[in-house]
């Protein structure tokens, strides 16, 4: 069950609400906890199995750690093993396992990082098996994140404020979420998938390159209507759930890029990989070999096949490039800028999409037709596509712009805005009914 | 207007809207909905309303105009969408076309094989109702593929046909009618002298209507473009949109009933019904209503209708199967539509079974 599905929306939800407004707040966690138990089981109930193991697991671990809290070494033991052991069952679920368990990649960081903020000293250990497994699997992040730290969510799980414009803001994040996803993201993927059912030899060159468009445009939408969903249903529990999108391509550089997409997960990476490893601090060297061990582990989490290994290299390889000196060059060219990261990202998500080499080899040829290729090439195909999806690249656009985030601020609590909202709600349950609906892309990360 | 700090309008007008939506479906769902109710715990009760409103008009218009629509169209609005039918149908009792092995799917070797349609064309149950409302000429033959059936033919009256391989300008007075699966002939054969009819999620039910004409610079539905221009050849490609709508035989009647009017509107012309296009046998054997033994069922009875004379059955299968009798798996990418380099397929197949009228 996700969060964009019917059941969710019609059942989970309206039932979930009413328990925790109506609980008393010393409860609340309660509730939040074993919801978001039923929520996994409700996907998986071997997932749940899993989930309910390594939160058991992770909290004694951490009782063990604290059990000698003046031994460095004690502690320092206590955290390998615990990190080995984490990464020894996210690498057996994710790349061994027949079946992957909801959420497991976005939980366990989210437990590693209340592991090292602990061995770290920077926040007290949680109080108690609920407050730890409240936090680790509340279902409105469980599944894809935002991936929270612990040390600036843990006070949240002790002490949180349901407020009447918490709930309507939330509710309106949510709303705005779905309609990414289900309006925006599901019906520019479907240009995506009539590619591969045409097959990639047989595609014209703006067809190809208007594929990559779609793909960047779906995983955006996708992803980003899905955390915009997270972060409104937690606010509408009293939480402030980390903002995961900062509009990725308004950015001049690859680098900034992957400072506004995915923000939990760079900065998780940042705080607990690349400043440990020593991030910039010692020497060129080392910081470029930082950043390629940073994108080298971040294409390994999406997966073990090579073009994902090739896609966190390649961003590793312009993200050091930008370090050493096309970042200077960039800073100086305000459109070339633009147009560097209009035409490079699309690209890495080919690689990112195509997890065969050899599709994506035909790919790249028919992006870039140098060598003639293809086979039964129909060269206005892109015409016919372009017409039935134009529109909503454009709304893609639209909403993408700076006026859409002024017109949000300044309206989003106002009578006329929550008239669209709430027809845009039933729009989308219009068309999850009725219409072909994808489950969310990152469910499978 | 600012709304007031303990005032939560839009989720209370959202919960109020659900509560009387739900109410509204479960009323509907025991009323004039009942038919949308397919789903049981699987689904929220909003989903019957929806399905209803979307599919049969408001609760105070009459609901029987489209409910042959109510299909889960495979591929509801692009060339190939999702490939996967929606959730909210999956599994829908009404649709049961034959689920399990019918004796004619993938159990059966010669699934696919071209010996294996002839010998349906003879099945006795030809002469049956369903094929008299379009053998009006030749209501006592079923003989499609005339050469493997010489006394069949000879039996029968007027004149039978056989088929022989022709060139491409064959197909100059031709017209392709179908769904997405046409669509990709018409955009990755290569071959631009047919004209296509084409749509993504067209289904027989709607076919006449649908907008996919283009003649003179207008688009017209194919009922007005058949009454503007002539064909020699009509081939008709249609029904796996309609696999999880009724049984094979409303499946039929109104297919039927597109034949008829194919041949009123077009009488010269002749006409080639195609079998279904199998699917990938991983589709097949996981699909309750997307699977080939459904498929099979259904291109029997598409089989009979042809008269040796008018109408004339052929079977892309023959072509495109595997050993295994399924869609061959390198020919799709999503089980269920060839890729583009295979789209000439089609083409090729019916220029080695042509009828030439002007030779005999």
């Amino acid at each position: 069950m996700g969060l964009s599905d019917l059941n969710f929306i019609f059942r989970f939800l309206p039932i979930f609400l009413l328990v925790y407004y109506l609980c008393p707040v010393r409860y609340r966690n309660l509730a939040l906890f074993g919801a978001s138990i039923l929520f996994c089981a409700l996907s998986s109930p071997a997932g749940a199995v899993v989930l309910l193991v390594s939160v058991t697991v992770n909290y004694l671990l951490l009782c063990a750690m604290e059990s000698k809290r003046s031994s460095l070494p004690w502690r320092r033991g206590w955290l390998t093993g615990a990190v080995l052991l984490h990464a020894g069952l996210l690498g057996y679920f994710k790349y061994m396992a027949p079946a992957l368990p909801p959420g497991i990649s976005f939980y366990t960081f989210t437990m590693l990082s209340m592991d090292i903020d602990v061995y770290r000293r920077t926040r007290q250990p949680p109080r108690s098996f609920l407050e730890h497994g409240t936090y680790t699997a509340m279902f409105p992040k469980l599944l894809s994140g935002p991936i929270t730290e612990y040390h600036e969510t843990i006070e949240q799980v002790r002490r949180r404020k349901v407020s009447a414009k918490g709930i309507e803001h939330g509710l309106s994040l949510m709303i705005a979420g779905l309609a990414f996803k289900v309006i925006i993201a599901d019906t520019v993927g479907i240009l995506w998938h009539d590619i591969q059912t045409v097959g990639f030899e047989s595609i014209s060159t703006p067809l190809a390159w208007m594929g990559a468009a779609a793909y960047s445009v779906q995983l955006l939408f996708d992803f980003q209507g899905y955390s915009l969903m997270a972060v409104g249903l937690g606010s509408m529990l009293g939480f402030q759930l980390p903002r995961n999108f900062d509009h990725p391509y308004r950015s001049r550089s690859i680098s900034e890029y992957y400072r506004r997409w995915h923000m939990s997960l760079g900065r998780w990476f940042k705080d607990y990989l690349y400043i440990p490893l020593g991030g910039s601090r010692k020497g060129t060297a080392r910081t470029v070999l930082n950043l390629l061990a940073v994108w080298l582990v971040t294409g390994i989490w999406h997966g073990v096949t090579p073009n994902f290994i090739l896609w966190g290299l390649t961003l590793g390889f312009f993200i050091v490039m930008e370090k050493l000196w096309l970042g200077k060059f960039l800073e100086a060219h305000k459109l070339l800028s633009r147009l560097y990261v209009w035409f490079l990202i699309p690209l890495t998500w080919v690689v990112f999409a195509i997890t065969n080499l050899e599709g994506l080899g035909i790919y790249f040829t028919r992006l870039f037709p140098f060598r003639g290729g293809g086979i039964a090439v129909n060269a206005m195909d892109w015409i016919i596509y372009g017409k039935k999806y134009l529109a909503f690249f454009l709304a893609a656009f639209a909403v993408s712009c700076p006026a859409a985030d002024y017109l949000w601020k300044k309206y989003w609590n106002t009578l006329a805005a929550k008239i669209v909202l709430f027809a845009l709600f039933w729009v989308c349950v219009y068309r999850l009914v009725t219409g072909l609906h994808n489950p969310f892309l990152y469910l499978g990360f | 207007m600012k709304t007031r700090k303990y005032m939560t309008p839009l989720l209370s007008a959202i919960a109020a809207s659900m509560l009387c939506a739900n109410l509204a479906a479960v009323v509907s769902a025991h009323g004039v909905y009942q038919k949308f109710d397919t789903e049981g715990w699987g689904q929220p009760i909003i989903s019957v309303l929806i399905q209803g409103l979307s599919q049969s008009g408001p609760v105070w218009e009459p609901a029987d105009r489209n409910t042959k629509d109510s299909s889960p169209s495979l591929l509801a609005s692009s060339q190939s969408s999702t490939g996967e039918i929606p959730d909210v149908l999956a599994g829908q009792p009404e649709t049961a076309v034959s689920v399990g092995l019918s004796g004619n799917g993938q159990a059966d070797p010669d699934a696919g094989n071209p010996d294996h349609n002839a010998n349906n064309q003879l099945n006795p149950n030809a002469n049956s109702p369903h094929s008299g409302s379009c053998n009006t000429q030749n209501p006592g033959s079923a003989a499609a593929d005339a050469p493997q059936l010489p006394d069949a033919a000879a039996q029968s009256a007027p004149k039978q046909y056989s088929f022989t391989e022709v060139t491409q300008d064959y197909f100059d007075d031709a017209l392709f009618i179908g769904d997405s699966r046409v669509t990709g002939v018409a955009l990755y054969s290569g071959w631009d002298n047919l004209t296509y009819y084409a749509e993504g999620g067209m289904t027989v039910y709607n076919m006449l209507q649908s907008k996919t004409a283009q003649v003179d610079g207008q688009t017209l539905s194919i009922e007005e473009a058949l009454q503007k221009r002539s064909f020699g050849k009509i081939y008709l490609e249609i029904g796996i949109n309609e696999m999880g709508t009724g049984t094979a035989d409303s499946f039929m009647e109104a297919y039927e009933a597109a034949v008829a009017r194919l041949q009123e509107l077009q009488p010269d012309a002749i006409l080639y019904v195609c079998g279904i296009m199998y699917v990938k046998q991983s589709k097949s054997e996981s699909d309750p209503i997307f699977n080939n033994p459904a498929i099979q069922e259904r291109n029997d009875r598409i089989a009979r209708l042809a008269d040796g004379e008018n109408i004339f059955y052929l079977d892309i299968n023959e072509v495109v199967t595997d050993e295994t009798g399924h869609l061959n798996p390198d020919y799709t990418w999503d089980e269920v539509h060839l890729l583009g380099k295979y789209d000439v397929l089609w083409l090729e197949y019916f220029s080695s079974h042509a009828i030439v009228k002007e030779d005999l």
